[in-house]
């Protein structure tokens, strides 16, 4: 594998006048043409991850290492104008007294005028800002500022870029559009990129991996996929998408639910919590033998249906496709169509025959 | 970072503390002589009597006159809220001119019309004129607190069965009361510092006894007892406007936006209130524009250019680099009041506030017996004359920055540290370029503030150093109008582009 282009390893940074870290051994590695996206509800100290990083502010322990170079450790502390990582705020931050060729030469150093030129001139037309040169910033509307401010940040040539926040105030057409451009763009220029979100669709959709944080740790890194699928914790199966809990006991592997025998991909025994998300389920008319629930509501989402299925005393959410025929009142059988995600065996016996996460 | 407005503190309270223990510390008897005596009691009721009447007037002129500039449909209602912000520019001795030369047998009013008007003096002429000059600092507060609140709050009080007229008394007053007291309390500061008017009316407040004291046969040892009362007085005011201020928290308690509201309709009554504030224009500005236009207009300028001349460049060469001075000193005091918001730094920002609030004839005294005793090379130069105007204006300087700093949001700086510059560099490319308007401003303002500046020149300027404000003073004070006229047209015009930058600050910032 390559190395990687960007390395955190145990990251902890405590507020002055606040009791507990904001972040609390945070680590991982972005590697080049890589997009790792962290994510999580506001308030997890994900942005200030990247501002740590970034070294805006001063890390308590831990080390950050740009390559082969060591941007902060126990000792060591580079200034942030040293540390060759451009930097996206989620306001941009654009300069308001300079045109956006401006903006963008700002960064680029120790090469003559006409070069810095020549850079950013080519970088805004590779972002497809051409003809926009000489605009001011508040001449622009919201996708051209944040082309702007990704422009800036690309154009000294940092091969580790970090974006707050980026997307968040664009409307969901330009967001779309500006996401794709930057995976392209980590592609193309074997960039590593940090981008910060707490949205969790923005998230999957964006992520090469992705990392879930919450209260400052990270919860789960890997593949937005498999951390979909296969959410290691009760907060990272709820955080990512809706989800129905169930908790049972497990034999061999196989759970014994109220919605009947599931498979739960390992080898397992004991009480367990599973995590299935409602389009793994499927409904069926009523099946001889097996538990029979009740429609107790539907919501028609154009793409899909969701319907909420009674069955004892719990509530199931089951997504299926639009031209789905239940109705309220009818009544049905709920199916997997893949073995559940046990997000919590605390209560289950020794481990045996684990499988490892393939991040 | 607090030094800054620490020095700027230190630079204020150590001459006036100096007067204090000097004085107490020389003659405590002789201070209590002075203090405790009948004249005392007649200057500080006359004080008083002074401050209560011009805070007043100014309300009762100024509450209607803020109405119905911002919540009526009145004509030309744009004009008039420009209009009557004018009388800023006229500063008080200026107005106490006007109404001296106007007035009397041989006044401007009798050569224009033929008719005798009396000639306003003591209470009476300092009282018209102090108002005029203070009248837009309490439309600018009220007009403040009408636009800040709510008029929802209004509607609710007309949904549940109240009147107009009582709406008014029951919620909008009600609500205007900090801004009506904020007004209160800067006006009283003006009329306890004020020393133009007073004097020239003749009227015996404790800035017109201090000058008689320290022109008198015992100097600044006569002067120093009546400069402690002084900022007694002032520091009760001061004090007072410390603890109001903490209080006032205008905002909308609760969720959304208030709505843009439906000026009142006026119908028959729009001829009343346009009569009503074009007379307040006509009082403030017209009648001492004419009034020194007129006065200068017959002047035989041969004999008097040269002397005027002198007197515009000894006003510039003071005021240019105490404009300098006091930018210089607000750059950090408000840098450090922006980026590092805190109880504390408010505080020390306040702090850099105390020379404006410091009655000038106290401070200037105060100066006087430091240099005299401590660094006599330094007595009666400029340089002390540049020092007193950059502190005493060092307000001016420091809200504009503070603007400024707005637009200069500290990403932006942090942007710059991420595309590879230090912590100076970023200054210099980043910060300063956007904060430059802003200091312009604050130049412009100290410097014409200078220019027009009267009392703290009348005690600190270097023998045979003649401002324009000084001028205007000692011939009015001879009765000499005509001669005066010409310094009043200049100091008019400084003012003039005083008001000027002040309004087109707060266009380029809304």
């Amino acid at each position: 594998m390559k190395d990687p282009l960007l390395c955190v390893h145990n990251l902890t940074k405590t507020f002055s006048g606040c009791g507990s870290p904001v972040i609390r051994d945070v680590s991982f590695c972005v590697y080049p043409g890589e997009v790792l996206t962290l994510v999580g509800p506001s308030g997890c100290g994900k942005t200030t991850t990247l501002r740590t990083i970034m070294g805006f502010e001063h890390a308590d322990r831990g080390e950050v290492k740009h390559g082969d170079e060591v941007l902060q450790s126990g000792v060591k502390f580079v200034p942030p104008e040293q540390r060759k990582i451009g930097f996206v705020f989620q306001d941009y931050a654009l300069f308001p007294h300079l045109s956006v060729l401006q903006n963008v030469m700002f960064g680029i150093r120790g090469v003559p005028r006409a070069r810095k030129r020549a850079i950013a001139t080519e970088v805004l037309w590779m972002i497809g800002l051409a003809g926009l040169e000489d605009r001011r910033p508040h001449d622009l509307s919201g996708g051209q500022q944040q082309r702007v401010a990704l422009a800036r940040a690309i154009a000294p040539g940092s091969r580790v870029v970090l974006l707050d926040e980026p997307f968040s105030s664009l409307d969901p057409d330009t967001r779309h559009t500006i996401r794709g451009e930057v995976r392209m763009l980590a592609e193309r220029a074997k960039m590593a990129v940090v981008l910060v979100t707490h949205d969790q669709e923005e998230a999957l959709s964006t992520a090469d991996r992705l990392a879930v944080m919450r209260d400052g740790v990270i919860e789960q890194i890997g593949p937005p996929e498999f951390v979909y699928n296969h959410p290691a914790n009760r907060f990272v199966a709820q955080f990512l998408g809706r989800t129905n809990l169930i908790e049972c006991r497990a034999e061999g592997g196989v759970g014994d639910t109220p919605l009947g025998k599931i498979d739960l991909g390992r080898e397992v025994d004991g009480a367990v919590t599973l995590s299935l998300r409602p389009e793994h389920l499927e409904l069926h008319k009523p099946i001889e033998g097996r538990p029979v629930g009740k429609v107790i509501a539907r919501e028609f989402k154009g793409h899909d249906m969701t319907y909420h299925v009674r069955l004892g005393s719990a509530e199931y959410l089951v997504q299926t496709d639009a031209g789905c025929g239940f109705k309220v009142g009818d009544e049905a059988t709920l199916c997997p169509r893949m073995p559940a995600a046990i997000v919590d065996d605390s209560g289950a016996g020794p481990v045996k025959n684990v499988r490892l996460p393939l991040a | 970072m607090a030094a800054p407005a620490l020095v700027c503190a230190v630079a204020v309270l150590l001459p006036l503390g100096y007067l204090v223990v000097r004085s107490l510390g020389a003659d405590a008897g002789e201070v209590g002589r002075v203090v405790f005596r009948w004249q005392s009691v007649v200057q500080l009721s006359n004080t008083l009597l002074l401050c209560a009447g011009v805070v007043v007037v100014t309300t009762v002129t100024a509450l209607p006159a803020a109405w119905l500039t911002s919540r009526t449909d009145l004509p030309m209602k744009r004009f008039f809220a420009i209009a009557l912000v004018l009388p800023l520019a006229i500063p008080g001795y200026l107005m106490a001119y006007t109404l001296l030369s106007l007035g009397g047998d041989y006044g401007a009013a009798f050569h224009i019309t033929g008719v005798s008007v009396p000639r306003l003096g003591g209470y009476v002429g300092s009282l018209v004129a102090l108002s005029v000059y203070n009248f837009p600092y309490m439309l600018l507060n009220l007009r403040a607190g009408l636009g800040a609140y709510d008029t929802s709050l209004e509607e609710v009080a007309r949904s549940l069965g109240h009147r107009p007229g009582r709406v008014f008394f029951s919620v909008v007053l009600p609500q205007l009361r900090p801004a009506i007291l904020a007004g209160t309390l800067l006006v009283s500061l003006h009329v306890i510092s004020d020393f133009g008017v007073v004097s020239l009316m003749r009227y015996e407040t404790f800035s017109y006894a201090l000058y008689q004291a320290y022109q008198g046969a015992y100097g600044t040892r006569g002067a120093a007892p009546i400069a402690l009362i002084m900022m007694a007085l002032a520091g009760v005011f001061i004090v007072a406007e410390l603890m109001m201020l903490r209080r006032v928290v205008l905002t909308r308690a609760g969720a959304g936006q208030a709505r843009v509201r439906r000026p009142l309709r006026l119908r028959r009554w729009a001829w009343p209130a346009l009569v009503f504030v074009s007379v307040l224009v006509l009082v403030g500005v017209v009648l001492p524009v004419l009034t020194i236009v007129y006065g200068a207009w017959g002047v035989e300028m041969g004999s008097q250019w040269r002397s005027l001349r002198g007197a515009v460049v000894d006003s510039l060469s003071v005021s240019a680099p105490a404009a300098v001075v006091a930018t210089g000193l607000a750059l950090p005091i408000a840098y450090m009041a922006r980026r590092y918001p805190s109880r504390w730094s408010a505080g020390l920002e306040r702090l850099g506030f105390l020379g404006y609030a410091t009655p000038p004839l106290a401070f200037a005294l105060g100066l006087l017996v430091i240099t005299l005793r401590v660094v006599p090379g330094l007595y009666q130069t400029a340089f002390v004359l540049v020092y007193a105007y950059s502190l005493h204006f060092l307000a001016e300087a420091v809200g504009p920055i503070r603007a400024g700093l707005f637009a200069a949001n500290p990403r932006l700086e942090e942007a710059s540290r991420a595309l590879g510059y230090g912590p100076m560099s970023t200054f210099a490319r980043v910060t300063l370029p956007l904060l430059r308007p802003g200091l312009i401003v604050s130049l412009s303002l100290v410097f014409l503030s200078s220019m027009k500046e009267l009392p703290l020149s009348m005690l600190l300027a270097p023998p045979g150093f003649e401002t324009l404000s000084m001028n205007i003073w000692q011939y009015t004070e001879d009765a000499m109008y005509a001669s005066a006229a010409p310094y009043a047209l200049v100091v008019l015009g400084v003012s003039g582009l005083f008001v000027g930058v002040l309004v087109f600050n707060e266009r380029r910032i809304s």
